[in-house]
């Protein structure tokens, strides 16, 4: 195949990222010297001519992107002439004249002349340069500054994501940016601002199991053996995200005091957690719970927005006043996110159990009053279960009748989200007198520490008919006592469940252990992430966030880019949650592993 | 490559000889050599595999005219350092495939290895390894880039990486009403 070289000249130097799936190479750069910047319309001839044969050594290879090219003649001539249609590539030759989508660098031929021209052609074209970008030796700002003022173009600068990096390097480094310092970030430039908000961007985030934890400030976590009510002793909680992979732990901000009328402000106590959306676009949603001052139940609903990094006021829940309800984010078509939170059972004021369910579209900050349960329900829990289609169902599983108090059943009933509508009770799904709390959905099953707290147990057929339950594993224990009594299941996502607990009932130092456990794996292990002090108190609430994030040791523009591509549809996301890879746990400090 | 034929026999034998010898020699922009062990190169870099296995190694310094000196010696020095850590399963596995790539933080010698070096190089070195095709070399500068925003502000992002604030006065006086509740400040 005959390729154009570059000119050598005096032109800018521009370059263009591609990544494409399963890529053979990095060599994405479109690093071309152009001295006249072509029309796009003379697709009829090559845009640069060939003014010397390409150097037959050195990087000449065929790569699925395109064919690399080493045109030796200037230090960063590396030329990817790309194949296929969906090329970020460009057309914005002229000076100024450039044509770049408000979310991204990415600009497109226009459609029509894309489908007349033939590929070849096209190829050619795509030589054209989109941005330009800075070409010299150090020191590069002094360079800079003695440009000959031909080729400079000031507004350039503003237009790179970072100055002196090509932009599909500059991507990698921004898509390596923590959720907490997306807020900062968004806040330097226009240019970072679009590039992380855009879908693109999102995508070649990957999967990173987060998990937001309502937990108790450290100075006071040790104190009081009556754990459960030992928030109100003064206790004061502050939401805590912990990264399973990376074994770290970050508080969010605070919530807003004082914005509840009159109320202790901060996190109310009991409150529940469901996180709505997807990568930095995710919401976590904090729903009810008790003033910490006045211990009343509160209808509040504060929702952080992780690109904000703030804390927004929804609306609030709809009376009556619940408290101790279950809660779950379901995946809903249509609905903001892709998700609605939904909200049903638990007791008013008065201790009476309530039928009452509802469901908070958070994009819309709107609650929509669902029908009624076919049960009272004190103190159920909530699931979401991924349906069929895009719909899934909310579930909500145990509670007790008014007259009942305390005496937990074991049935389960479903909100079906496409049919708009409860589904028949069904008995039995967990034993009767059981508090449901520690159960989670995982794929199709279920998963739950049993009545005396010291075994995980599963169950396949997930909240219908004719499952049992089975002994999966011991729960971890440490000098003969079982570790995490009391404890917090969450469904990671993956398949694997995280289990949060102490190893005594008093408060001692709060643990998370993740169990893998599946087909694949031979013996169902623990993981334990090492936690600083101050993050060892007790956790009342937690909930897993699908956080797609750049996960060290594999170069995310190489990831499946088609995995998340319709991030929008809610379809696309309640599969992607079974979809994460396996590969986290190895490197975890400590691994118990079941004899 | 072009052999000079007058040195004859001996000349020949070198040339089978360093076929097999473990190093490769890799030349700069500036012409200036460095040696680098043949597996390490292989193992790390994915366009200096190929071009191992495709036989355009060039004994008398393979030409990477777009690597400067000061960036090749650092990723150089980062392949042999690399060749004498031992390296992991894990970092094996993720120049082969991105999917089974474990989760890997930087390690301690690559840490300092990025942190010693100057803006300018870290830059040149991300380059460098984008197009020897370095996944780990390029996880590592990037990562430290990413690091260098860390705890940062706005301003001063921008002043490290001299980028151009193109706010404009109303845009940013939006941002702070949606930080309204924010408890972050510049």
């Amino acid at each position: 195949m005959v390729l154009p070289s570059c000119p050598a000249g005096n032109g800018i130097v521009q370059r263009t990222a591609y990544a494409k799936k399963n890529s053979t190479c990095r060599g994405r750069l479109l690093a071309l010297e152009s001295r006249e910047l072509s029309s796009p319309d003379s697709s009829s001839a090559p845009p640069f001519t060939a003014k010397r044969p390409v150097p037959a050594s050195a990087a000449n290879r065929i790569c699925d992107d395109g064919v690399c090219v080493q045109a030796s003649h200037h230090r960063q001539g590396v030329v990817v002439i790309p194949f296929g249609q969906d090329l970020q590539a460009c057309n914005s030759a002229g000076e100024g004249r450039k044509s770049r989508t408000p979310a991204g660098n990415e600009t497109h031929d226009p459609p029509s002349q894309s489908q007349a021209i033939p590929v070849d052609d096209r190829r050619r074209r795509h030589l054209n340069p989109i941005q330009s970008h800075c070409n010299h030796p150090n020191p590069r700002w002094l360079k800079l500054l003695l440009r000959p003022p031909a080729i400079t173009r000031p507004a350039s600068m503003a237009d790179d994501l970072i100055p002196c990096l090509p932009e599909d390097l500059a991507r990698e480094c921004l898509v390596r940016l923590s959720f907490d310092q997306l807020p900062t970030a968004r806040r330097v430039s226009r240019r970072w601002k679009a590039e992380l908000e855009s879908p693109f961007h999102q995508r070649l985030r990957r999967h990173r199991p987060l998990l937001a934890l309502a937990q108790a400030l450290p100075p006071l976590a040790s104190s009081g053996p009556a754990r459960k009510y030992a928030a109100s002793t003064g206790f004061s909680y502050r939401l805590v995200l912990h990264d399973l992979a990376a074994a770290t732990w970050t508080p969010l901000p605070p919530l807003p005091s004082g914005e509840r009328g009159g109320g202790g402000g901060g996190l109310p106590l009991f409150c529940q957690l469901a996180a709505v959306g997807d990568g930095p676009a995710t919401k976590l949603v904090v729903v009810g719970g008790w003033d910490t001052e006045t211990w009343a139940p509160t209808a509040a609903v504060n929702v952080y927005d992780f690109l904000a990094g703030v804390w927004r006021r929804g609306a609030d829940m709809p009376p009556p006043r619940r408290s101790f309800f279950a809660c779950a984010a379901v995946v809903v078509s249509g609905a903001g996110g892709g998700a609605m939170v939904f909200v049903a059972g638990g007791h008013d004021e008065e201790k009476n159990a309530l039928r009452s369910a509802a469901a908070y579209d958070v994009a819309a900050d709107e609650w929509v009053v669902l029908p009624d349960m076919a049960r009272e329900r004190g103190e159920p829990r909530g699931l979401a279960v991924a349906g069929d289609e895009s719909d899934g169902r909310f579930v909500v599983l145990g509670g007790y009748a008014t007259a009942a108090q305390g005496r937990f059943v074991g049935s389960a009933e479903a909100f079906d989200t496409a049919t708009w509508a409860w589904g028949p009770v069904t008995e039995r799904v967990i034993e009767d007198g059981v508090c449901p709390r520690t159960c989670c959905v995982v794929g199709s099953g279920m998963y739950m520490l049993d009545g005396g707290g010291s075994f995980v147990m599963a169950r396949d057929a997930g909240d219908g008919d004719g499952g049992a339950w089975r002994t999966v594993v011991r729960v971890p224990e440490e000098d003969g006592r079982v570790v995490v009594s009391a404890a917090e299941v969450v469904a990671v996502g993956d398949g694997r469940v995280a289990v949060v607990g102490s190893a005594c009932h008093g408060g001692g130092e709060q643990k998370v252990y993740v169990l893998s456990h599946g087909e694949g794996t031979a013996a169902p292990s623990w993981t334990r992430a090492a936690e600083p002090p101050e993050f060892t108190g007790h956790v009342q609430a937690a909930c897993y966030l699908a956080w797609i994030c750049f996960v060290f040791g594999a170069s995310s523009t190489r990831r499946q880019p088609g995995r998340r591509q319709a991030d929008s549809d809610g379809r696309e996301i309640a599969t992607a949650y079974n979809q994460f890879p396996e590969d986290i746990s190895t490197n975890n400090p400590e691994r118990l592993t079941e004899s | 490559m072009e052999v000079d034929k007058g040195k004859g026999e001996a000349e020949e034998t070198r040339k089978v000889a360093e076929a097999d010898r473990d190093t490769v020699t890799l030349k700069s922009s500036d012409g200036k050599l460095f040696e680098v062990s043949k597996e390490a190169a292989a193992r790390l870099s994915t366009v200096l595999a190929g071009m191992i296995a495709g036989g355009s190694i060039d004994d008398n310094g393979t030409d990477l005219k777009q690597i400067g000196s000061e960036a090749l010696e650092n990723v150089v020095d980062y392949c042999n350092k690399h060749a004498n850590s031992i390296p992991s399963a894990a970092l094996i596995s993720s120049s082969i495939s991105f999917n089974t790539a474990p989760f890997k933080e930087p390690e301690e010698w690559e840490r300092k290895f990025v942190d010693r070096l100057s803006h300018d190089a870290l830059f040149d070195l991300v380059e460098a390894a984008n197009f020897l095709g370095m996944e780990r070399l390029l996880d590592v500068t990037c990562h430290k880039i990413s690091e260098m925003m860390k705890g940062k502000s706005p301003d001063q992002i921008r002043e490290v990486f001299n980028i151009k604030n193109d706010y404009t006065k109303e845009e940013l006086e939006e941002i702070r009403q949606e930080l309204a509740w924010a408890f972050y400040d510049d």
